[in-house]
């Protein structure tokens, strides 16, 4: 498929080649990208598409990671980004769904406590992200990008055994924390 | 407790989290009660299954249901969903088509929004769904598949059944109160069958009864609660319906068949009443009077005084006073419509005890056991007809020898496999080159579509040495057919490209059965079968036409074997029967000779007829059908032992194969353990002299594996549960290996499909 101005490749191309502004245009492109992935995956597909789910932020991650010419910093800050962006649009979401859900008629059902709360991670997060500021960062890329723990070692120049050990304390503290205890 | 922002924290948390859960408490002491709860906590929670998904997985799935549900045409693995039919609450249920038809055209698939978030659950989940997908009953719709989706959201795929529920039927169709109890006692019937396999219902309501057009009731959703919500003990209630619920439901106690009875008590109130015996208006009143009240039996008249006290019984409050089974439930019931006394009047019904469930445990284990191997007979035809079809193939005149005989020769090359499709590529070019000139020439014709089936044969043929290209044979057959079909649709008396025709229906239908294909096979084996035999009947004793009407009437038995295991049917297994017989007598009567080849295919007929009647003592769980099969099977074993007396090389196979189908069949008629043992190991050691003499002998290996597995089942059957379980991951292991050099062949899912459960139930410590 030919790379054209609208392609989030050909901005990562311009990008590498150090055109001005190219970075900026790449950020607003993934953003509508993130948006649509977002889009496809919560809203118009059904839950057998759930199987095909894939992290874009990772994808993309895989995509610059081998681009030497750009530099590590650059690369780093591109990819918190979008997981930064991952994480509102998923929080959005979450916060929309629950404000259009319907009271729950008095059904004489039994009925199972809700599994997962994102939004009460994405605000444990927020407490976390106050002491433990580098911790944060490791469970914004991992659970709202989507990257696996070498690609976030990767992004935060940490060695792999240390963001396990962060990731372990995070994922300790923040359950603590929504538990409420 | 708000946890400290500190470096003792987390250097607490990692030293902790190092040691094991003893020397933690211990460790943890130190830092103060407060701190080392916290500390546990967050050890705990580092451990939640949430974390090993990413939040759009979470929130997709959260968001799916609600928002976006499966739309037609949406496509879940094979299957294609058509429409919604039931949502809300717990569970989504669609109708749904399986594209590739592998076992079932149309099924009901579904999803369900709780997820399973830890291994145990899905462990067990798979382990339960294994079970219930063994539950084969007329009256209940089959589990199919199953699974977990990536993200741990669970669904189920279950045979469609189109119908009403229960309550619906009998009132619409006004049936008399006679009729609703016969109705009834095919529920109860169906109920008692799971029962026997170990497996409660456990959420008998009217919206899980259909009953079909038919007016045959099915159950669905059999042994689903437990499934989807419960514990190991299976004690949780969520998701059951309270209406319907027992009260050791509500009061969360355990659960067991007597639960499956009170709700029977209920439905059997339901359909004779049309209503609920309560009055509640609540949740709270329902659960009191679930729990404490008697029935509202008022206005009286309903329900006569003998129903009464027969659901009475059902609806006792404590599980150990109802009818000790359901089959006790069913001959009050039958008595009642008999004109009889009921036990439930007389105070004839025993009160069982507790004690009395737990001694009946040991033999419902057993049932359960011989439940798991009625699939066992599945193998049995495919083994049976691949031994008929390797003589016919012998017997059988091949056109385009020039090409085919290179291809032979190729075959035994290792390594030659892209030769060998190269030469099958030029074959089918040159063949429809010829095609397009072979108009009005019905010789050549009739050559051309002999050179397609044997082409087919060679990309994909059932039986003999292929390509494993069952799809390409297909493709490959259906143009001999289209040749044929028009040159006979201009000349219908031409009996040459009649018979051509003949045969190459059978070879689609051959590979149709291969692909388990049953419903497409079964007419076109009909309808040739019917062909073939007025042929036959004009030339009685041209052994071409005997040969070939008992081919068809063979796979036609065959095809109806299989449609019987897979829909439960009675019917068809009694059909399968009639046509191997048929097939036995047009033999004996029309076939000329007394030779060597004529002997292999009586007595391969009376295999047939053995298996079919095994299938039917399946179908029918009449266990003198296996007493008849074990007949058939000896009459043919002697003609097998004499022949291999006589032709020792060409017949060990033979051999070995007759000694294994009358060692099972021994086994499931008369449980005699030493000598279904015995002959089992003399038939295993004849099979592994093939392998040895041929290690690429994928069919003698396959002979080696189902050895084991008979051997295994019969070995955990008498409690040598270790024994048992070697033998049958060594079969595992094979059919896994001949799996992977064809993974077309349907017949290795199959066998691993009957194995694995049986290995899953030996690793389990006996109950």
């Amino acid at each position: 498929m030919a790379a054209g101005p609208q392609s989030v490749t050909f901005w990562l191309r311009r990008w590498q080649e150090g055109t001005e502004g190219a970075l900026e245009e790449l950020t607003s492109l993934v953003y509508d990208d993130l948006r649509r992935l977002a889009a496809r995956h919560l809203r118009a597909e059904s839950p057998a598409h759930i199987l095909q789910a894939t992290a874009l932020v990772h994808e993309l991650y895989l995509r610059i990671s081998p681009m030497q010419e750009i530099d590590w910093e650059g690369r780093a800050h591109f990819i918190s980004v979008s997981a930064q962006m991952m994480r509102r649009i998923l929080t959005d979401h979450a916060r929309r769904r629950r404000a259009s859900k319907r009271l729950p008629e008095p059904r004489m059902t039994f009925h199972p406590p809700d599994p997962v709360d994102i939004l009460a991670v994405d605000r444990a997060l927020e407490k976390l992200a106050l002491s433990y500021p580098r911790h944060a960062r490791i469970v914004e890329l991992r659970f709202f990008g989507g990257l696996d723990l070498p690609a976030v070692a990767g992004v935060l120049a940490m060695s792999l055994r240390s963001v396990q050990r962060d990731w372990q304390f995070a994922k300790g503290w923040l359950k603590h924390e929504i538990a409420g205890f | 407790m708000k946890l400290p922002d500190s470096d003792e924290l987390e250097r607490l948390f990692h030293a902790a989290s190092a040691l094991s859960t003893g020397d933690r408490a211990e460790f943890l002491k130190a830092a103060g009660p407060t701190l080392a709860n916290a500390v546990s906590a967050m050890i705990q929670g580092a451990r939640d299954p949430l974390w090993d998904r990413s939040a759009i997985h979470v929130e997709a799935r959260d968001s799916a249901f609600e928002c976006c549900p499966p739309r037609p045409g949406d496509t879940f693995g094979p299957y294609r969903i058509v429409r919604r039919i039931a949502g809300g609450g717990m569970s989504f249920v669609y109708e749904a088509a399986r594209d590739d038809s592998e076992f079932q055209k149309r099924v009901a698939i579904k999803f369900v929004r709780q997820g399973i978030d830890d291994d145990a659950g899905i462990e067990r989940f798979r382990g339960e769904r294994q079970i219930l997908a063994q539950l084969e009953h007329p009256n209940i719709a089959r589990l199919l598949d199953g699974g977990t989706s990536a993200d741990g959201a669970p669904y189920l795929v279950m045979e469609f059944v189109a119908g009403v529920p229960i309550d619906r039927f009998a009132m619409e169709g006004a049936l008399s109160r006679a009729q609703r109890i016969q109705l009834f006692l095919q529920v109860c019937e169906a109920v008692q069958y799971a029962h026997s396999n170990l497996v409660v219902h456990r959420d008998i309501k009217p919206a899980n009864i259909l009953v079909t057009a038919d007016g045959v009731p099915k159950l669905l959703d059999f042994g689903i609660a437990k499934l989807l919500t419960g514990g190991p003990g299976g004690e949780t209630v969520a998701a059951l319906t309270p209406e319907y619920a027992s009260p050791e439901q509500v009061l969360g106690r355990s659960i067991t068949t007597a639960t499956d009875i009170y709700s029977l008590g209920l439905l059997l109130f339901l359909l004779l009443a049309d209503r609920l015996p309560y009055s509640a208006t609540s949740p709270g009143e329902l659960v009191h009077a679930i729990c404490e009240e008697a029935p509202v039996w008022e206005p009286r008249g309903l329900i006569d005084g003998d129903l009464e006290s027969v659901i009475a019984v059902c609806l006792r409050k404590e599980p150990e006073k109802r009818y000790p089974s359901v089959e006790r439930l069913a001959d009050d019931l039958r008595r009642y419509l008999e004109g009889l006394p009921v036990s439930a009047r007389g105070g004839a019904l025993l009160y069982r005890t507790a004690k009395f469930v737990r001694r009946r445990k040991l033999p419902l284990a057993a049932a359960a056991v011989v439940a798991l191997g009625s699939i066992a007979g599945i193998v049995s035809i495919v083994t049976q007809s691949r031994r008929l079809e390797r003589r016919y193939n012998q017997v059988r005149t091949l056109a385009g020898a020039v090409l085919f005989n290179a291809y032979d020769a190729l075959q035994d090359l290792p390594g030659s496999l892209p030769a060998r499709r190269l030469l099958a590529d030029s074959a089918q070019q040159n063949l429809d080159t010829l095609a397009r000139e072979a108009a009005g020439d019905r010789q050549f014709i009739a050559s051309l579509a002999a050179s397609y089936r044997r082409l087919g044969d060679v990309r994909g043929g059932p039986y003999g040495p292929n390509l494993g290209d069952t799809a390409g044979a297909l493709t490959t057959y259906r143009k001999a057919e289209a040749l044929l079909q028009a040159a006979v649709a201009h000349d219908p008396s031409d009996v040459d490209l009649s018979f051509e025709l003949a045969q190459t229906h059978l070879s689609v239908a051959r590979a149709l059965l291969r692909q388990q294909e049953l419903e497409a096979a079964l007419p076109l084996l009909r309808g040739t079968a019917q062909s073939l035999q007025s042929l036959q009947a004009r030339f009685p004793k041209q052994s071409r036409y005997v040969m070939a009407v008992t081919s068809a009437y063979q796979h036609l038995s065959e095809c109806l074997a299989f449609l019987a295991n897979r829909n439960g049917s009675s019917s068809q297994a009694f059909e399968a029967l009639a046509f191997a017989q048929k097939g036995l007598e047009v033999y004996q009567t029309f076939a000329p000779g007394s030779g060597m080849e004529w002997q292999e295919h009586l007595s391969a007929k009376y295999f047939s007829v053995g298996y079919r009647l095994w299938n039917v003592a399946q179908r029918t769980g009449d266990p003198s059908y296996y007493r008849q099969a074990l007949e058939f099977h000896l009459k043919g074993q002697a003609i097998n032992t004499a022949l291999a007396a006589a032709y020792p090389a060409r017949e060990g196979r033979r051999l070995a194969d007759g000694l294994l189908t009358v060692a099972s069949t021994r086994w499931y008629c008369c449980r005699d353990t030493s000598r279904t043992l015995a002959q089992t190991q003399q038939a295993l050691a004849m099979f592994q002299e093939l392998v040895n003499a041929d290690p690429q002998n994928a069919e003698a290996r396959r002979d080696v594996a189902n050895t084991l597995q008979l051997r295994g089942r019969v070995l955990g059957e008498i409690g040598l549960r270790g024994e048992a379980l070697a033998a049958d991951r060594e079969a595992l292991a094979i059919y896994q290996d001949l799996r992977r050099a064809d993974p077309t062949d349907r017949e290795n899912d199959i066998a691993i499909a009957i194995v694995k459960p049986q290995i899953a139930a030996l690793e389990q410590p006996p109950r």
